[in-house]
């Protein structure tokens, strides 16, 4: 049996068994529920006759989502993948096996995206799920009436892990860095509140802030956005450009790291 | 045939600060090298540099005679190591953290079974790590290492905090696969485990390797290093007068000198008596292997 990406990946899986990463996405995904449903249930009567309702429950989904959930999941998750392997003293374990370092770098890396998005894509299901079920108390918000933009809304969301990729470069290279859990958190969190005010106040700096690239990426109606806005440029949005050449960056900044890095 | 050849190694974390200056070594194939030093003296920072985590000033260490800045990490794959205090995730049950070193070393999980009996943990395969002894983690760390049955088994300090109990558990293992075959290479500050089980013995001192050989090899440099213990009168004096040797171990009855061989005994009682000290006792204390490693890394 040879060892390959793939038993890497399996093994980054195993080792979260039993963490709180879980409750983390189940907790990001319900928060995001609770509040559309209840705003729907509180506003119903502010429902457009005849308009499609899912337009308003996955912009207000997705929308919260963008502003107040990825930055803060993304900092706890990234944090939290990490620290496994520091709370175990593992490193020394792992640089002792038949694997490149590059290998379990990247393995990890791989599963922190792959879980952004996961979590996203179950966003939006569980957002059509929630429609159909305030539907069955709320009839008069029409959900059956339209079909649900499932297709259009995960095309939506990717957009919204894509601009995400920056922060979990810069997250991923910090959590090794500083190989604890207080200094990425704190710096993540302050990324977050930093992005979220030049957001709020519609400053073109927010383009020099990666954290606010998911907030930006596209309007969902939250907070004026038009001179922050993501510019589209045929596949992507400036800011997702901006995101990946961040990702870019300090995923290969933390990879010449951890390859050269001496494990004490 | 050496398994782990080191030649001229050097390295520190910066370079004005030497850890390791111009360290050899040779653990030959089928031993049991018992590594000694004092804290601090290197022997961590040579087992990491062995096992690649710790990249070398220069010099080279090569592994199954192939150097292993070109073939690693392939060449672990014959390498089973236990660094200090195990690393283990304390989250998750035995099976799970050797199922997770399975993944990595492309091993079947069927030996897991069998690696835990070995060990002595089969009956605690479903319980978390966390609420595992240190005993119990240093032998599921062991298992860890065993699971691809390497050929080359490297523990740093293995019987570290354990009890009497857990120390002779790990003892008999290693015993155990040395009969298999393996070749073992140990450090420790216990020099009494030591003595029980190592074939080879090598001493670090402030980063060089004072002393390499077999056990018969030690025994012999052991009868040639022994000591006189003196009592008399006053102490301060024979002190005094033997100021040219060299002395340990003083204390309030008496004085060990160095001696390197009897016919210095005679020399030492005239220029005591010359000197006016009236000598009690005399005796000849040949060095065990605990004074010896005093004697040598004091130095």
């Amino acid at each position: 049996m040879k060892t390959n990406f793939i038993n890497h990946l399996s093994a980054e899986i195993r080792k979260l068994k039993s963490t709180p990463i879980i409750y983390l996405i189940v907790f990001c995904c319900a928060f995001v529920l609770s509040i559309v449903m209840i705003a729907h249930s509180l506003d119903r009567n502010s429902v457009v006759l005849g308009a499609d309702p899912w337009r308003r429950c996955f912009s207000a989904g997705i929308g919260i989502y963008s502003f107040f959930v990825t930055v803060p999941f993304v900092v706890l998750l990234v944090t939290a993948v990490t620290f496994v392997e520091q709370r175990a003293n593992a490193w020394k374990l792992l640089y002792t096996m038949p694997v490149t370092r590059g290998s379990i770098y990247f393995s990890k890396l791989t599963i922190i995206i792959l879980t952004v998005f996961a979590t996203s894509f179950l966003l939006v299901f569980a957002l059509v799920g929630a429609g159909y079920v305030l539907d069955q108390f709320l009839p008069e918000l029409e959900f059956a009436y339209y079909q649900a933009p499932v297709y259009t809304n995960l095309k939506n969301i990717t957009h919204g892990v894509i601009a995400l990729l920056g922060v979990i470069g810069i997250q991923y290279f910090l959590s090794l860095w500083f190989k604890n859990f207080l200094i990425p958190i704190s710096i993540g969190i302050i990324g977050f509140i930093l992005a979220f005010i030049l957001t709020t106040i519609n400053t073109k700096i927010t383009l020099y802030v990666p954290y606010s690239y998911s907030m930006v990426v596209k309007d969902y109606g939250m907070f004026k956005l038009e001179h922050t806005k993501g510019i589209w440029n045929g596949w992507l949005t400036n800011v997702e450009l901006y995101s990946i050449l961040c990702f870019v960056f300090f995923v290969g900044l933390g990879y010449f790291y951890e390859r050269w890095r001496n494990v004490e | 045939m050496s398994i782990i050849s080191i030649k001229n190694l050097n390295f520190g974390y910066k370079k004005s600060l030497p850890i390791l200056k111009q360290l050899n070594m040779e653990v030959p194939v089928g031993s049991i090298y018992g590594f000694l030093g004092t804290n601090g003296a290197g022997k961590s920072t040579t087992i990491r540099n062995v096992l690649g985590l710790l990249k070398p000033q220069s010099g080279s260490i090569n592994l199954f005679e192939k150097e292993i800045n070109k073939s690693k990490p392939r060449i672990f794959q014959q390498v089973g190591s236990l660094i200090e205090s195990p690393s283990l995730y304390p989250h998750l049950h035995a099976v799970d953290n050797l199922k997770i070193v399975c993944k990595y070393r492309g091993v079947s999980n069927t030996k897991i079974e069998s690696v835990l009996e070995k060990v002595n943990l089969l009956q605690h395969r479903k319980k978390k790590v966390k609420q595992f002894s240190t005993g119990m983690k240093q032998r599921l760390g062991l298992a860890m290492a065993l699971i691809h049955d390497p050929e080359l088994l490297i523990l740093d300090e293995p019987t570290n905090g354990l009890d009497p109990n857990g120390i002779t558990e790990i003892r008999n293992i290693i015993l155990q696969l040395r009969e298999e075959g393996k070749t073992i290479m140990l450090s420790s500050h216990l020099l009494s485990e030591i003595e029980k089980i190592a074939t080879q013995v090598g001493i670090i001192k402030n980063g060089e390797m004072v002393f390499e050989g077999t056990l018969p090899e030690l025994d012999e440099l052991k009868s040639a290093q022994q000591s006189l213990e003196i009592k008399s009168n006053d102490l301060a004096k024979t002190k005094e007068i033997l100021s040219n040797y060299k002395i340990i171990n003083p204390n309030q009855q008496s004085i060990q000198v160095d001696i390197s061989s009897k016919t210095e005994i005679p020399i030492i009682i005239k220029k005591l008596v010359d000197g006016g000290v009236d000598l009690y006792e005399i005796s000849r204390t040949k060095s065990d292997l605990e004074k010896m490693f005093i004697s040598i890394t004091n130095e």
